[in-house]
């Protein structure tokens, strides 16, 4: 009895410890995202200057301003790829985001550094942004499920989903 | 039933000023992110040697008039803190009136305000990661590669190899003393932080191994106090 005790306590921490492991880390190079997005053919990057509206609107989707001034993206007809980042508790995570015609194509987390909330990086967590639109007020078209635990990591990437269609919108009508 | 009674009450009284330490700090820790306590940072001389924080290196490079530093993941401009950097400082020079700051990972176009203009990484068109960086005649940035040296253009947007002479790399310089004071002094002040501290403090870690003996001593007690008061309720 006690040796079987013994063997789920291991057996446990262990999971604990590869659980952390897989947690932090790059889950994908952003140029391996961007070649991804374009089937290897990726476009020259082109940059975007928050300043005026535009910064004003980014300000509003994130509450604050956007760590840079300058953004570059790829763009080939309606199709946009943009890698941005936001502080989830304490340090930046990347992600990257396709929009095509307006509309979330992919999304991932590409770098993750918090000790917490790293299940934002699955599959389950990611696919909600699938097909993902802004509405009024620059607002998501759909509620995305929360993470016990990963809260402040799901609201930046529910921030930065809605930065990267404004963006979108906004080169795309230039 | 008195017997227990006389120790419920002696063990309760012990346990009094754990269980207000324990609810309190679980109360603030619960709401760490509306009270900021992430955020709040403490600058106790007496907490920070504690801690056993000391003074960090600080790592400096001139760029045209200004001085550029890095202590920690704090980069400050004359000795004014200015933003944060994960990666390591290799380099820094002044370019068209603003700064580039070189890290072992990216380049970073920063205004005097420590405004991030662009962070330019390999993804978004840096040949490599810079080992050094330097600015040319012409003012054209150069950066160092693991073979090539590559120079790019005024806006950042296109990098060639660099041919002709070898260019002067930005080198570290020893920081001035009063800028070195500044920095230690910040970058100390920024190390802890309000929850760490209510977490040492639940957890009784803050006094060291006794510490936590004592805040498991404590929870035992409290374990003890549940059984007792179970017991005489049940009893009466």
């Amino acid at each position: 009895m006690v040796a079987l005790l013994m063997r789920i306590v291991i057996v446990f921490i262990a999971l604990i410890w590869l659980g952390q492991i897989s947690a932090k880390g790059v889950y994908q190079e952003p140029d391996s995202f961007i070649s991804q997005a374009f089937n290897g053919a990726t476009p020259e990057p082109s940059r975007v200057l928050l300043k005026g509206d535009v910064k004003k609107q980014i300000k509003e989707i994130l509450g604050h301003r956007y760590k840079s001034i300058r953004i570059p993206y790829w763009r080939e007809g309606n199709k946009t790829v943009w890698i941005l980042e936001r502080i989830g508790k304490e340090l930046p995570i990347t992600a990257g985001f396709v929009i095509t015609d307006d509309k979330i194509e992919n999304f991932r987390v590409l770098v993750f550094r918090e000790s917490r909330g790293w299940e934002i990086r699955n599959d389950f967590f990611t696919r909600q942004f699938d097909g993902g639109h802004l509405v009024k007020k620059n607002k998501l078209d759909r509620k995305i499920d929360n993470i016990t635990g990963a809260t402040l990591s799901v609201n930046a990437m529910k921030k930065l989903s809605r930065m990267a269609l404004y963006l979108h919108q906004h080169v795309i009508s230039e | 039933m008195a017997k227990l009674h006389i120790w419920h009450r002696y063990v309760g009284i012990t346990t009094a000023l754990f269980v207000i330490v324990l609810a309190l700090t679980g109360l603030a820790l619960n709401f760490t992110d509306r009270l900021q306590l992430d955020q709040t940072h403490l600058a106790n001389s007496w907490l920070l040697d504690h801690y056993n924080i000391g003074d960090f290196p600080v790592v400096s490079f001139r760029a045209g008039p200004h001085i550029v530093s890095q202590a920690s993941e704090y980069v400050y401009l004359d000795g004014e803190y200015k933003l944060n950097m994960l990666q390591e400082l290799v380099g820094a020079v002044e370019l068209n009136k603003e700064l580039l700051l070189a890290s072992d990972a990216s380049l970073l176009f920063i205004n005097t305000d420590g405004e991030i203009i662009e962070e330019i990484g390999t993804y978004s068109g840096l040949p490599e990661k810079p080992l050094g960086i330097s600015i040319t005649a012409e003012g054209h940035p150069v950066i160092r590669g693991i073979n090539t040296y590559w120079k790019g253009s005024k806006e950042l947007s296109a990098w060639r190899p660099l041919r002709g002479p070898h260019p002067k790399w930005s080198a570290p310089i020893s920081t001035p003393g009063n800028l070195d004071t500044k920095i230690q002094e910040h970058a100390r002040g920024h190390e802890i932080n309000l929850e760490r501290v209510f977490l040492d403090l639940h957890s009784g870690r803050l006094l060291g191994r006794w510490g936590q003996h004592i805040m498991s001593a404590a929870a035992v007690l409290m374990l003890v106090l549940a059984i007792t008061g179970t017991v005489m309720w049940w009893r009466k």
